[in-house]
């Protein structure tokens, strides 16, 4: 059975470029366009990995970060940031409240998948 | 299966939305409101664009919005405040990042002219960004070109989380991927962690690495090979040829803090994770249900939309003509049937206009900008308040409307309000005002431009007219007529045309842009005080409430909208001998549709079944102007689906539309501005007498 991954970024364009390169993998997608959209998705079935921007309207990654942590569901769905901050105090703040992985947009298809297929192996 | 391309299609309407996005924010911050959420969708406009632009590979994108969203990023951290050049340049790097966008990589990349603007605007905002966050865009955007400087040696620190292995991870893996970036000259494994046997686990990991390391590629490259594993782990990677004091801001910063102990992702026994539950309860509400209060949009193809819109217009027209046939057969469950149907087509009908219907205030929001740009432009201090910008109207006359009325403001901005010196000595307040207003009056949207500024001048209006020999001297025309004049072709009464007003169009375009619109425009103006110009439009164009005429063997619609009354004509006396008809006092021009469209007499036998002679004048308002419409029998209030003309009619005067009857005849819409605008300019000739 293929493994269900959430995306969660407030640009369309990018969501659909990260289902694209997921399903060609065929991972299931279920798309949000931010923190509290996704959190609606997160309603009981099973997510294997959650790949998010950090910077949305409404509710960021990593407050998205900290409120699935809370989730007895999901505490333990690793999540991947996506995101163009390269800040260190941005990755800082996203290792605390549990982000597994961060890759900096742009990126290659490829190397989002080689991530994905690492931690979504549970 | 989607392609790259739909995604991109997506990028570029997305990218469109958070361009106006920025506009209004930057707007906002003019206004001095910038408070932390204007400015952080400001960063995030530019943030989302430059992210979503490198997924596309569109890097000349990415390089330029690359140091907006920099400058952005220092105003939401405080580190700089916008000031009034800083916005300036704002504003016309947001335009480029515009430009830039509808421009193919390969076209920017063959003109000097895109690339002069890039770099004249990366110079005025430089100043803004600080040094180091250039440093990470050669980083981030040109890392393939980095890879081919020289190896550097680094020395790495690894002391990786105690869960590691239990989270499937195992350092070997890292190790062999640092080789295949680098070359490992040294690797010390220390053990000082290692606990006494006895109380050591199996499944978890003691040992530090210290590895010597050297390759060419950056730093970055090199944590991202532990980006599985960063999370609790202690991991400094340091050149070792760079000073000593970096060694020690290392140690004392990077000190591991002990973060907080949360692993996941593999599966872990019920209590294990009884254990490691997270505390991160510091801001503990737990939202999850509150997200539904946001109305939620579906993009749509609005040609779907249109196709939706026709075929209900079809219905509606199939639904009355089962209607004509129910009438005769006089069954009443059937008729009863209809007429729930009838409320059902009509709810749907108007539901599916409905989604024809845009609120205005999106279009009103880009005068912010383009009143701002011209004021700077003429040198003038004008305010823009906006009124009734939640006023809808159909989605097609918005777009076409959007042109017309850029020139009205502007000429406004330009011919109306003075400049400030004239407006002190005028003892008015510095500061010109336009207002801009939408509103619902009856049946139709109005959308009204004034101005606080001097007004229009009869007198130059008038010498410039008898000088372009469009009227003569001895005429005396009333305010309305005057102001007319405005838009006739060629007219402008400024001595140079400006680069403003004069752009593209003159007034005369617009009264015709605004009339194909089935729209009209009015103007009142005082001297002295101000200006206003009121376009008046129909709530829709797809579907009319119409009145029901026939002349001849023709079938005519008029707009419900313009009709006041209908009466006999025969009660009527002429006035003078004008086409003329004394309404209570009203003296009103009116016109003859058979006489207009040159129609054949109703046949003989026909009239006689009718059993009438008499005509019927039906009177019609446009605007301010009323007239009246001569026309053989009335056949009452019919609603109808308006089908464009083709394009061999479109010369036909007096007609707008066609439509279908439910009988299946065809019926011609009335073009009732021209028909008035028609009657009162024949109103002297003689008539002629009525067969």
């Amino acid at each position: 059975m293929s493994k269900t991954i959430l995306v969660v970024d407030d640009s369309a364009s990018i969501r659909q470029v990260v289902s694209i390169a997921l399903k060609s993998a065929n991972y299931e997608v279920i798309e949000a366009c931010d923190g509290k959209d996704a959190l609606t998705k997160l309603d009981g079935r099973k997510i294997h990995l959650i790949i998010s921007d950090v910077n949305m309207p409404n509710m960021d990654g990593i407050t998205l970060l900290k409120e699935v942590k809370m989730l007895p569901n999901y505490k333990f769905t690793p999540i991947i940031m996506l995101t163009t901050e390269g800040s260190d105090s941005k990755k800082q703040q996203g290792k605390a409240a549990g982000a597994k992985a961060w890759i900096v947009k742009p990126f290659k298809p490829e190397q989002l998948l080689q991530a994905v297929k690492m931690l979504a192996s549970a | 299966m989607m392609d790259m391309n739909d995604a991109l299609q997506t990028f570029y309407a997305e990218s469109e939305e958070l361009l106006e996005k920025m506009d209004s924010a930057l707007l906002l911050v003019e206004g001095g409101d910038n408070n932390d959420e204007v400015l952080n969708d400001l960063f995030r406009s530019a943030h989302t664009i430059k992210g979503s632009a490198g997924i596309f590979g569109l890097f000349h994108i990415v390089n330029f919005t690359h140091i907006i969203e920099n400058v952005l990023d220092n105003v939401r951290d405080k580190v700089i405040t916008i000031d009034k050049d800083l916005l300036n340049v704002l504003f016309k790097a947001k335009d480029h990042m515009g430009t830039l966008i509808n421009t193919d990589i390969q076209v920017y990349e063959e003109s000097e002219e895109l690339k002069e603007i890039s770099s004249t605007l990366h110079s005025a905002l430089n100043k803004y960004a600080d040094i180091k966050t250039s440093e990470i865009q050669l980083n981030e955007v040109d890392s393939e070109i980095n890879s081919d400087s020289k190896s550097t040696n680094w020395n790495i620190h690894l002391k990786l989380s105690s869960d590691c292995l239990q989270n499937g991870m195992d350092p070997i893996s890292f190790i062999n991927y640092l080789m295949s970036i680098g070359t490992i000259h040294k690797i010390i494994t220390g053990m000082s962690e290692l606990p006494n046997i006895q109380d050591m686990d199996p499944e978890l990991l003691y040992f530090i690495f210290d590895i010597e390391f050297e390759s060419s590629e950056p730093k970055s490259a090199i944590e991202d090979t532990f980006m599985f594993v960063i999370e609790n782990s202690t991991i400094d990677i340091i050149e070792t040829n760079s000073p000593i004091k970096q060694f020690i801001d290392v140690l004392i910063t990077d000190n591991p803090t002990v973060t907080q102990i949360d692993t996941a992702n593999i599966k872990q026994t019920e209590e294990f994770s009884e254990k490691v539950t997270v505390s991160n309860n510091d801001n503990g509400n737990s939202t999850t249900t509150d997200s539904n209060s946001r109305t939620k949009f579906v993009r749509v193809n609005s040609e779907r939309l249109d196709i939706l819109i026709n075929l209900i217009g079809e219905l509606v027209i199939s639904k009355q003509r089962v209607d004509s046939i129910c009438e005769k057969t006089k069954d009443d469950v059937l008729l009863e049937a209809i007429e729930s149907l009838g409320n059902h087509t009509e709810s749907l009908r108007d539901a599916a206009l409905d989604l024809r219907m845009v609120p205005i205030g999106e279009t009103f929001q880009r005068f912010r900008r383009i009143v701002r740009d011209t004021a700077q432009e003429l040198g003038k201090d004008i305010e823009l308040t906006i009124t009734g910008g939640e006023t809808e109207l159909d989605r097609l006359m918005v777009e076409k409307l959007t042109d017309p009325l850029i020139h009205i403001v502007r000429n406004a901005m330009d011919h109306g309000v003075e400049s400030t010196e004239t407006r002190i000595e005028a003892g008015k307040e510095p500061q010109g005002k336009i207002l801009l207003s939408a509103f619902h009056d009856a049946g139709h949207v109005v959308i009204e431009v004034s101005d606080d500024g001097g007004g229009i001048n009869k007198k130059r209006i008038t010498e410039k007219a008898i000088s372009l020999n469009i009227i003569d001297e001895s005429s005396t025309l009333s305010d309305q007529e005057l102001y007319a004049l405005l838009f006739h072709p060629g007219f402008s009464t400024k001595e140079e045309v400006t680069n403003l007003s004069g752009r593209g169009v003159g007034m005369d375009v617009v009264n015709k842009n605004v009339q194909a619109l089935q729209g009209s425009i009015e103007i009142e103006s005082e001297e002295g005080v101000g200006s206003k110009f009121s376009i008046r439009l129909p709530l829709t164009l797809a579907i009319i409430d119409g009145f029901h005429v026939r002349s001849g063997s023709s079938d005519f619609i008029i707009p419900q909208a313009t009709v006041v009354e209908c009466m006999d004509l025969a009660i009527f006396s002429t006035v003078d001998q004008r086409r003329c008809v004394n309404l209570r006092g009203e003296m009103i021009p009116y016109i003859d549709l058979k006489e207009f469209f040159k129609l054949k007499t109703t046949e003989p036998e026909q009239v006689v079944h009718h059993k009438k002679t008499r005509k019927e004048v039906v009177i019609v308002q446009f605007g301010e102007e009323r007239a009246g419409l001569v026309v053989d029998d009335l056949q009452g209030e019919i609603q109808t689906v308006v089908k464009p003309l083709s394009s061999i009619f479109k010369c036909l005067p007096g007609i707008s539309g066609s439509s279908l009857l439910g009988n299946g005849e065809i019926a011609f819409i009335l073009d009732i501005p021209q028909l008035i605008e028609k009657s009162i300019s024949t109103e002297n000739r003689p008539m002629e007498t009525f067969k």
